[in-house]
């Protein structure tokens, strides 16, 4: 295959692994993610082009979005949504908050504690019970398709609202979940870019053993000899994203913003503030880069899908999240960006109410909950109902697509937008989702 | 069986007694005041709804919980209280075991069994059809009586989990997230007066070290930040925010290299709703800020910031929201700053959770 045919057949995950491998190869950078949005955004919210996001509720307040996701399923009785003295509930006892009306199960203390800055959204519902499904429309509000790939919420805001920081990703995908769609039809330069562990950083942002600046230099400038003729011949987005791509990792290379990434500069009582996990360190990187002006950090928690032994599971389980939210949570308050900082906790579906013989629960969109704090959103209260028994949403039944239409209602998204896709095909930031607009101010 | 612990002290009130011996067959137990105080007393010390103290979970022993109606009517492990059947209650067959059982609830080593005259009332009551009348529940240390959570589901302001290790933090929690009823939206008397700029004049930023951005497509009000050039903007880059000065509404410096020399530049932008000065190193110039009238949000963590500093900003009657973990400012000059304007909320230090000693299996993940 030559590299023309890779660049116009492959799909656009393809090309950044190629991408990525190339600039590897030959610079020892890697290949940062979503850059230069600019000139979409401009194409997009093009002069009176929408102002139709002015809502009721007030003027948008986040800057950011911090995007915590439990993939598997996150069982609602035994976290968010407990139904003490119901049969459904099991053995799970319950524990009061800082906030009135609201209890956690006890797997939270900690959480507790911050719950007074949480929105628990207990009507979540949804009918797609398939992890890969039922994960795609919560990252999109699309069906998943054959025809098509729909970009991620953090694509959608960065390709929006542009990069606040022009030296780093507008979105960053912490722990995991990059073969989920990032960028989608969007160009590749909004690609999130991927950070498989928190504790390691960015990897190959420094020049590599015995190259110095100056023969870096000369390196670099031999490389755009040797691609200057193709570019000139073919000048699609994907050349330019590629050569773009080159320029803002070694901008990226080069900035003292590099520091973001990097957990070491943190001290060791608050590594454990967070708690050393996973998810803890995945927090406590979200809150660095949030603080030097990423749009869009999302940290995935893997593990959730309990079908057997759910509550040995969940004591495995809930400690990194009790510890990491709650730390998060009462950092960026501390350092005055929580009310500019959108944190969500969010999972592709519920569990059953009813437990099975294996102590397990399975599979349940039906009726599930989801958490938001900062942003502008109103802390500790509840928005949505369901039954005695959990099996059903009573009131304000929350869609997926009304859930991410809410995030972006936060960021101050254009939600009636159309944009259409190089196919030729108009899709909005979530569909036909409504925002809750309620749940602000 | 085996837990249903609490305690004797077996100075039961003589009136209760007289209550009980006087009126039996034909007054009814009360349980809020005949019964529920022997419990409170001897039992629920380990039989209260979970908790969390300190930041550590508290459940109950065994899970029985005898300070609400659900815990007391149903019981985990089978039915506490039988209504009319005192026989087959196991909250009776425990407080009747023999006093060296070791199931006998309260246990041994909390102190002596309940007196009988205590067992006796509490049979009678289950007896008589185990009602708790008016009661409902009861807080943790039985404080604010008065306004219960319903069968112990609802938690409310007296129950907040103590942590008492944690005084003058946080003062203003609700009345500080409340938009002022005075003033109208600020944005909106703002829209009113505001022009929207010319894409022109925002696009002339692109190549300085700010980036300029409207706060929604189409409107006159900018966002500024200078993310990504924090080595670069000094006191001196922000006169370049000068010519757009009227429609800056929020400017994030946050870890910019600016000082109390900015101030002056600063203090010429009317119209600012937000400032992040987080992490610089301006500290008593903030004074100067009682010439942005507007400001809703200041964030000052991480500065140079004193209380002789503080004192001006009771002057800006909008703050809302002030952040000063990590400078000098004492409480006191928290306190005097609220009395001038009680609907700020002043982030003095955040709560930040116990460190996470052990790891155990959640390392894993």
């Amino acid at each position: 295959m030559t590299f023309r045919n890779l660049l116009t057949t492959a799909d656009f995950a393809t090309r950044r692994a190629f991408v990525g491998g190339l600039a590897g190869s030959l610079l020892g950078a890697s290949v940062t993610g979503a850059f230069g949005p600019r000139a979409i955004a401009q194409q997009i919210a093009a002069p009176g082009s929408a102002m139709a996001t002015r809502l009721p509720g007030g003027r948008p307040r986040a800057k950011s979005v911090i995007y915590l996701f439990l993939r598997g399923g996150m069982t609602q009785i035994d976290t968010f949504d407990p139904k003490p003295g119901k049969v459904t509930q099991g053995p799970v006892e319950v524990l009061r908050t800082r906030a009135d009306g609201i209890q956690v199960g006890q797997y939270f203390p900690k959480l507790a504690q911050q719950m007074d800055k949480v929105c628990v959204i207990n009507s979540m519902t949804s009918r797609q019970g398939a992890h890969e499904q039922a994960q795609y429309v919560m990252r999109t509000s699309y069906e998943l398709r054959g025809t098509i790939q729909h970009p991620s919420l953090g694509a959608w805001a960065t390709v929006m609202k542009g990069r606040q920081n022009p030296m780093l990703p507008g979105h960053v995908l912490v722990g995991g979940g990059s073969e989920m769609p990032t960028a989608g039809f969007f160009p590749p330069d909004v690609q999130a870019l991927p950070i498989g562990s928190a504790e390691d950083g960015l990897q190959n942002a420094n020049l590599p053993k015995g190259v110095d600046e100056k023969r870096f230099q000369r390196r670099l400038e031999q490389l755009q000899k040797l691609n200057a003729a193709f570019a000139e011949q073919h000048r699609t987005r994907d050349v330019e994203a590629y050569t773009k791509a080159y320029d803002e990792a070694v901008k990226l290379m080069r900035s003292s913003d590099l520091a973001a990434f990097d957990l070491d500069l943190e001290s060791a009582a608050m590594k454990q503030t967070y708690g050393e996990t996973r998810f803890g360190q995945g927090c406590l990187l979200a809150r660095r880069l949030v603080e030097h002006g990423v749009r869009y950090v999302e940290v995935m928690s893997d593990g959730w899908d309990t079908h057997a032994d759910n509550f040995d599971r969940l004591d495995d389980l809930c400690p990194a999240i009790d510890q990491g939210l709650a730390a998060l949570l009462a950092d960026l308050d501390g350092r005055g960006l929580l009310e500019e900082t959108l944190v969500v906790l969010a999972t592709e579906f519920g569990r059953t109410p009813d437990i099975d013989g294996d102590n397990g629960r399975n599979h349940y969109p039906k009726a599930f909950s989801s958490l938001l704090a900062g942003g502008g959103v109103r802390g500790g209260q509840r928005f949505g109902k369901t039954d005695a028994e959990g099996r059903e949403v009573e009131e304000d039944p929350v869609t997926i697509q009304d859930f991410n239409a809410t995030i972006g209602y936060a960021l101050g998204l254009p939600l009636d937008e159309i944009v259409t896709s190089p196919s030729g095909r108009p899709f909005k930031v979530a569909d036909k989702g409504n925002p809750i607009t309620s749940i602000f101010g | 069986m085996k837990q249903l612990s609490t305690i004797l002290l077996c100075s039961l009130l003589p009136g209760v007694l007289f209550a009980q011996d006087g009126g039996k067959g034909k007054k009814k137990v009360d349980f809020a005041t005949q019964i529920y105080p022997i419990l409170e007393k001897r039992c629920v010390e380990c039989h209260a709804t979970a908790y969390v103290e300190n930041g550590r979970t508290k459940k109950p022993k065994g899970g029985v919980v005898l300070d609400s109606k659900d815990g007391i009517t149903t019981g985990k492990r089978g039915k506490l209280v039988v209504a009319g059947k005192a026989a087959d209650s196991i909250l009776v067959e425990s407080i009747c075991l023999p006093a060296d059982d070791e199931d006998r609830m309260p246990p041994p080593k909390k102190g002596d069994p309940l007196s009988k005259e205590q067992i006796e009332l509490i049979k009678s009551w289950i007896d008589d059809g185990a009602e708790f009348g008016k009661w409902t529940g009861k807080a943790k240390d039985g404080e604010k009586a008065e306004d219960k959570p319903k069968d112990g589901e609802k938690p409310k302001a007296g129950d907040k989990p103590k942590s008492g290790d944690k005084p003058a933090e946080k003062p203003a929690e609700k009345p500080a997230e409340k938009p002022k009823g005075k003033g109208s939206d600020p944005v909106k008397e703002l829209l009113a007066k505001l022009r929207p700029l010319q894409d022109e004049q925002l696009a002339s930023f692109a190549a300085g070290p700010f980036t300029v951005r409207r706060l929604e497509a189409g409107s006159p009000l900018l966002v500024v930040s200078c993310a990504g050039h924090t080595d670069t903007v000094d006191d001196q880059a922000l006169t370049a925010l000068l010519p757009i000065a009227d429609h800056i509404v929020d400017l994030d410096l946050g870890r910019s290299k600016v000082s109390d020399q900015g101030f002056a530049t600063l203090a010429k932008l009317p119209n600012l709703l937000r400032l992040d000065l987080r992490q610089t190193a301006v500290g008593n110039g903030v004074a100067a800020l009682v010439a942005c009238p507007r400001l809703e949000s200041l964030n000052l963590f991480g500065t140079k910031v004193t209380d002789y500093g503080m004192a001006a900003l009771g002057n800006l009657k909008n703050l809302q929201s002030l952040y000063v973990w990590q400078t000098e400012v004492s409480a006191r000059a928290v306190m005097r700053l609220r009395e001038q304007n009680d609907g700020v909320r002043v982030v003095v230090a955040p709560d930040l959770p116990e460190p996470m000693t052990e790891v155990a299996g959640a390392r894993r993940r």
